[in-house]
């Protein structure tokens, strides 16, 4: 028995030894960043110009490949660290966003009478973190990587349907690994002209700033074609790019140093970035922590410059000067399944007239401390990036809200009481369905309650079902081929908050990834309109299409709009910002700002 | 007394024939016992009467019984009614407050210091104490401790305070013990009469029988909880039974296991050689001769098992895939109290104390009743 | 033995497989898919990744081809969601060695003072001590972990600034080894508890048998006594209990890590799960039932060698 323990031991040791090592392999190579770390803590406030902005972020980062990418924590490292054609840029004065080129040197040149082709000219004396020069034929190299047939990368189709779509990129993209008729490199719609010129040709006419605010969006990420090229497998259908440091090459902003998977980023300012200049601090770390009440305690010990507040903390620091505020990109909506064959009610726009004015909002708001809402289209699109103009600042879209939230119980009772009335039922029973999260609960626990007292316990019942976030996202969209699927449930969508007639979409009776099973040939034609349309850059064109078509949808009641949601964030007070005020695309801009002596 | 002697004078004249035996009609019997016949259950019933720790274990257990069933409606509220004005209340118990414990005060930290005085924030009286005055960015900052009820203008009183929906946890809490020991026995129970038929005749028949059920309870023994209750959950909907049949779908095997080995100890001793030798049947052998073997093994464990159960299902509600709301048990409020562990400490406390408790009283419990049980200390003492 | 023990890994090849192929079609089969359109996703391109991956085949089809690359190439597949492309042994590779340090570093602690505590009340049965271990022992299993954790973390932490506040892996060796006392205490609470608790019942029992009788008799002390033989035989039980310990260290713990933000084991399975994916979760699936499998494996094995009482398998 000795023996047999001995070896037990002896084989922990080993064990333990080993994992030693490779820890230890570790932190020797980051050493340096481990050092000024720790003497940051203390000491940052005394850095002048320089130190390094240290915070934490709850969700895990899987990947940042930008042609695989899905959340957003992921695209913001990968922006922090590699470069787009055009980026959004604090302004001078720190009040807006501006749209401007990162790698391009300006905006594009229309190229025909129609804008569908766009030249598009780079910095010179770009440079990745290697040495290697980075110019046109990266570009070109990431488009054909992004839309590469064999290896099917999820984000292929921002290159063809987006905002622009590129001629024969869905073609070229889709032919499969095997195609019987290939459709070759050379008939999609992206070209180099030199070294330092690109030419895309889009299958619609477009403005410079649609061309500009595409190659903004998140996918449209520069990658290293020698480190791309190495991660490759032998069947090229998978590929390791951005899973690890190493595995990664940077150009942006910042160098990633290193990564320690679900544990800490360490970047570095790069020297050779194109606006080196706008950079003040000397580095960053963002450590993953997904316990919120941890990630507050590393802040009050000043380990961290910066953390988003948990809804319990919100109102903790409610009068704390320190607190910055930064609404949500979305509503927060109920979507109804009106098709569901097991529920007629849900088709009746009685009843959901009565769900509509029978929603609380204020109430519901203040658990979280959000905003309520009665309304589609946030209040953070702008309707005009040239202006800045805000689609709710307009009279079209003040026109289209509703006065106390559009809560009224007694209007409420009457639809109810209608409804009823026409569908022959004596009493209705609901399910609703939520995501297992702590916000999703409270609120849907409150409907339960307060729609349940408003129109009488005999007559409304109202079944919870909770799962997974994922499973409710799949389930929702199944009414296609199940429309029993699911019958209430929340959602948000965010869509292009500069383009507010696009992030209508998602309404739309083609849209593929719907959650409401609403058609409206009204509603396509505004849609249709606004976005492609001849006349749709002249003014007022647009707001006219986007009142009418959120009208449309409150109108009809295809969902009940409840919220809109507001993060709070806690700024240590040794860090000014760049920014006087949060602006939509860049937040608060957290890189452009510097430590105080 | 006089002993006959046919010698004595005074019996020489009576005739012989006269005599006879006492006894002669009549079979002899020993004396019958002066005292009651003590069988098995009652002689473990007086085992355990003497341990004076698993009494009181029990009679804790039977008072959180009493409470899980009649505690809710001891005061107006409803476990499901919403106060949303009213909610994260501290607890307020007046019995105690004069004590200044539970009396519904509270530190809000990160005021600002001007706001002191203002009635708008502060309504008359609310005030207790100022702490801690610092200053961040220019502002003066306090923290302020408050009679809570009086601050937010709140006229209820809830014993052990409100939820994030403004509900009384003291309804909720007591709701949710009962859901909870509900869960917690229904799949005890279960895992013990499945685990026990299928670890005697898997311990008992050895060999290849043996092997084959082993193998059957690793397959199943290998299967993660989650994946199991996901699956139920998806087909069931999320609720009580999918609950207990998650806890009892991979309960029952630790049951099966423990059996089986008892078996495996006691089925080659002499006793049951013996008992084979005169011709008991198989069955006979498993139940009667070496079944009460395992029972000591098997209380002990199965009342282990009923806060473990809790216990699990408040992993499972720390996941998020509990019971369904608004329905309140042990493990949502812990879950839900530990989302706010350092804002309002209580929320947890309570549910914490109760589950610790139970775990407790269960625990010396199932002591008592093993010694009570066990067939080895049995006369002795 | 030999000839029992390659039975026994044969009958765990046919075990994990027999797991292998209802975790694939459980998993497979749960609802929600791995690639799902929605926002800059098409349907098209859904289309085409589930070609790619044969998700469009029906179930048996997929299974075989599961099997195939498994048997030509070594192939498990990759992380689809959570950690996409990256082979799935590959993703659990990287968190296995930090889970596996700070448990077993946990268990190096927590085994002598489970032993200690539980000598101690066994021998000092029904005294203050004993009622000291036995309150200590209940209030380590019965207080939920994760406000063992957060009170550890909160007062040692945060208020007397002792320890750092979160496991730091990337920091200088001295800070690494301080950041990792808390999680490895709070780790320690269960195994402590449950040695001493298992130890202290096993012990009293073999103190009240009648070799311990016999030992007296003969003319041992007390000490030696207990030591030589008390202790011994109340260790074989403890085999079913320490054994998993070790074995388990790898699954790591999900409430302790997400405080400590140690990037362990802990959450993966849970998260792999609910981001439906689906290769990764067969290859956990598989990686937790094969040391499920060990550990019972290696218990009997002990067993077999520490008692010989117990003949393993033996026919009624």
């Amino acid at each position: 028995m000795k023996r047999t323990l001995s070896l037990l031991l002896a084989l922990c040791f080993m064990t333990l030894s080993m994992s030693g090592c490779k820890d230890e392999g570790n932190t020797s190579s980051e050493n340096p960043s481990a050092a000024s770390e720790s003497s940051a803590s203390g000491e940052a406030a005394k850095i002048e110009n320089g130190g390094i902005l240290k915070n934490a972020t709850g969700g895990k980062i899987g990947t940042i490949n930008p042609f695989v990418y899905k959340l957003a924590g992921e695209s913001e490292v990968a922006q922090l660290t590699s470069m787009k054609l055009y980026a959004f840029f604090p302004s001078e004065d720190g009040t807006t966003f501006e749209l401007k080129g990162e790698a391009a040197s300006e905006p594009p040149i229309k190229m025909d009478e129609e804008g569908k082709v766009w030249q598009i000219k780079l910095h010179d004396n770009m440079k990745w973190a290697n040495g290697d020069v980075l110019n046109a034929d990266d570009f070109m190299y990431t488009w054909k990587m992004c839309l590469d047939p064999v290896m099917v990368n999820s984000s292929a189709g921002n290159l063809f349907s987006d905002f622009i779509n590129i001629k024969g990129a869905e073609e070229y993209a889709l032919q499969g690994a095997n195609p019987a008729a290939p459709v070759s490199w050379e008939s999609v719609g992206l070209k180099k002209i030199d070294d330092l010129t690109l030419e895309v040709t889009a299958m619609e006419p477009h403005d410079a700033q649609e061309v500009m605010m595409h190659f903004a969006n998140v996918y449209n990420v520069v990658v290293h074609d020698g480190t791309y090229e190495k991660c490759m497998n032998e069947d090229k259908t998978e590929n390791l790019y951005g899973t690890s440091a190493e595995n990664y090459m940077s150009c942006g902003k910042f160098i990633l140093e290193s990564w320690v998977r679900d544990a800490e980023f360490v970047y570095k300012k790069n020297p050779d970035y194109v606006y080196a200049d706008s950079i003040k601090v000397d580095g960053k770390t963002t450590k993953v922590v997904s316990d919120a009440g941890t990630r507050m305690q590393l802040f009050e010990k000043g380990e961290l410059d910066y953390i988003s507040l948990s809804a319990q903390d919100k109102k903790k620091y409610e009068q704390d000067p320190r607190t910055l505020l930064s609404p949500a990109n979305s509503v927060v909506h109920v979507c109804i399944n009106t098709v569901n064959p097991q529920q007629p009610i849900l088709a009746n726009i009685n009843f959901r007239k009565a769900l509509y004015y029978g929603t609380d909002r204020k109430t519901i708001a203040k658990f979280d401390v959000s905003k309520p809402a009665n309304y589609m289209v946030p209040t953070t699109h702008v309707i005009d990036s040239t202006t800045g103009k805000l689609f709710r600042d307009t009279d079209a879209g003040k026109a289209n809200i509703e006065p106390d939230f559009s809560y009224n119980p007694e209007k409420a009772v009457e639809y109810f009481n209608k409804a009823l009335e026409e569908e022959g039922l004596k009493s209705v029973t609901i399910r609703f369905s939520y995501a297992d999260s702590e916000t999703a609960r409270v609120r849907t626990e409150f409907l339960q309650k307060s729609w349940t007292e408003l129109f009488g316990k005999d007559r409304f019942t109202l079944k919870l079902e909770a799962m997974p976030t994922k499973q409710l996202s799949d389930l929702r969209k199944k009414w296609k081929t199940d429309p029993a699927c699911y019958e209430l449930s929340w959602s948000s969508w965010s869509g292009a908050d500069t383009a507010p007639w696009n992030a209508l979409k998602f309404w739309k009776s083609d849209h593929p990834t719907k959650n409401e099973p609403f058609m409206s040939e009204e509603y396509d034609a505004l849609f249709d309109r606004a976005n492609y349309g001849e006349d749709r850059f002249q003014p007022g064109v647009r707001e006219e299409c986007v009142a009418k078509m959120e009208k449309i949808l409150l109108d009809n009641v295809v969902m009940i709009p409840v919220l809109q949601g507001q993060d709070a964030i806690l700024k240590n007070e040794h860090y000014d910002l760049h920014m006087k005020n949060w602006a939509n695309k860049i937040g608060y801009a957290w890189e452009f700002g510097h430590f105080n002596s | 007394m006089k002993i006959f002697d046919p010698n004595l004078p005074e019996y020489k004249d009576i005739p012989k024939e006269k005599l006879k035996l006492v006894q002669m009609d009549q079979k002899l019997y020993d004396a019958k016992f002066e005292t009651e016949p003590i069988g098995f259950f009652k002689d473990v019933m007086l085992r355990f009467s003497k341990n004076r720790a698993s009494v009181i274990a029990f009679i804790i257990i039977c008072v959180i019984i009493f409470f899980a069933v009649f505690g809710p409606s001891m005061n107006k509220y409803k476990f499901d009614e919403q106060f949303t004005e009213y909610v994260d209340m501290p607890p307020k118990i007046p019995l105690l407050a004069p004590l200044g414990i539970f009396d519904g005060s509270r530190i809000i930290e990160n005021r600002r210091a001007d706001l002191i005085g203002n009635e708008e924030y502060y309504p008359e009286g609310s005030v207790l104490n100022v702490l801690n005055e610092r200053e961040i960015n220019g502002v003066k900052m306090v923290d302020v401790e408050v009679d809570y009820y009086k601050y937010i203008g709140c006229e209820e009183v809830f014993w052990f305070g409100s939820d994030y929906l403004g509900r009384d946890l003291w309804t909720r809490l007591w709701r949710g013990a009962r859901v909870s020991l509900i869960i917690a026995l229904v799949s005890v129970a279960c895992n013990v009469f499945i685990g026990v038929v299928y670890g005697s005749i898997s311990g008992y028949y050895g060999g290849t029988v043996d092997i084959i059920m082993m193998r059957i309870t690793e397959i199943i023994n290998a299967f993660p909880r989650i994946v199991i209750l996901t699956l139920f959950i998806m087909v069931a909907g999320t609720g009580m039974f999918s609950i207990i049949m998650a806890l009892v779908i991979k309960g029952w095997v630790g049951t099966a296991r423990t059996v089986r080995s008892q078996f495996f100890r006691y089925k080659n001793r002499e006793y049951v050689l013996a008992a084979r030798t005169l011709g008991v049947k198989d069955l006979s052998l498993i139940f009667r001769h070496i079944l009460p073997n395992a029972i000591g093994p098997t209380i002990t464990a199965s009342m282990i098992a009923v806060p473990s159960a809790i216990f699990s299902e408040s992993f499972l509600a720390y996941i998020g895939l509990g019971l369904q709301a608004p329905e309140p048990s042990i493990g949502v409020l812990l879950s839900q109290g530990q989302k706010v562990l350092l804002h309002f400490p209580t929320q947890v406390l309570f549910p914490g104390i109760l589950i610790s408790v139970l775990m407790i009283a269960f625990n010396l419990f199932a002591d008592g009743l093993r010694d009570a049980f066990d067939p080895t200390l049995r006369g002795a003492s | 033995m030999g000839k029992y023990l390659i039975e026994r890994i044969l009958a765990m090849i046919l075990t994990l497989f027999i797991i292998m192929s209802i975790a694939f079609l459980v998993v497979r089969l749960m609802p929600g898919s791995v690639y799902e359109a929605g926002g800059d996703v098409s349907d098209q391109i859904v289309a085409a990744l589930n070609q790619k991956y044969h998700f469009d085949k029906p179930i048996i089809v997929q299974y075989g081809y599961y099997l195939k690359n498994i048997i030509l190439h070594w192939d498990w597949g990759v992380s689809l969601t959570m950690v996409p492309n990256v082979a799935v042994f590959d993703v659990l590779k990287d968190k296995i060695p930090v889970t596996v340090q700070l448990n077993l570093l946990s268990l190096f602690i927590a085994l002598p003072i489970g032993f200690a505590a539980g000598t101690a009340a066994a021998i000092k049965k029904n005294t203050i001590v004993d009622h000291a271990i036995s309150f200590m022992v209940v209030v380590f299993i019965s207080v939920p972990s994760f406000i063992f954790a957060s009170l550890l973390q909160y007062f040692l932490a945060f208020k007397l600034d002792l320890f750092p506040i979160i496991y730091s892996p990337t920091a200088s060796p001295g800070i690494k080894a301080l950041s990792m006392v808390l999680p490895i205490a709070a780790l320690a609470f269960g195994p402590i508890a449950r040695v001493a608790r298992h130890l202290r019942a096993e012990l009293s029992e073999a103190m009240n048998s009648e070799f311990m009788l016999l030992a007296t008799t003969k003319g041992l002390t007390y000490k030696q006594a207990t030591i030589r033989h008390a202790m011994r035989n109340a260790m074989f039980p403890l085999v079913h209990i320490i054994v998993p310990m070790f074995t388990n260290i790898m699954g790591g713990s999900l409430v302790v890590e997400s405080i400590f933000s140690v990037p362990g084991m802990g959450g993966l399975m849970i998260n792999s799960i609910n981001a439906n994916d689906h290769m990764l979760t067969v290859a956990i699936l598989l990686f937790y039932s094969m040391i499920s499998l060990v550990t019972v494996l290696i218990v009997d094995i002990l067993y077999g060698i520490i008692d010989p009482r117990v003949r393993i398998g033996g026919k009624k």
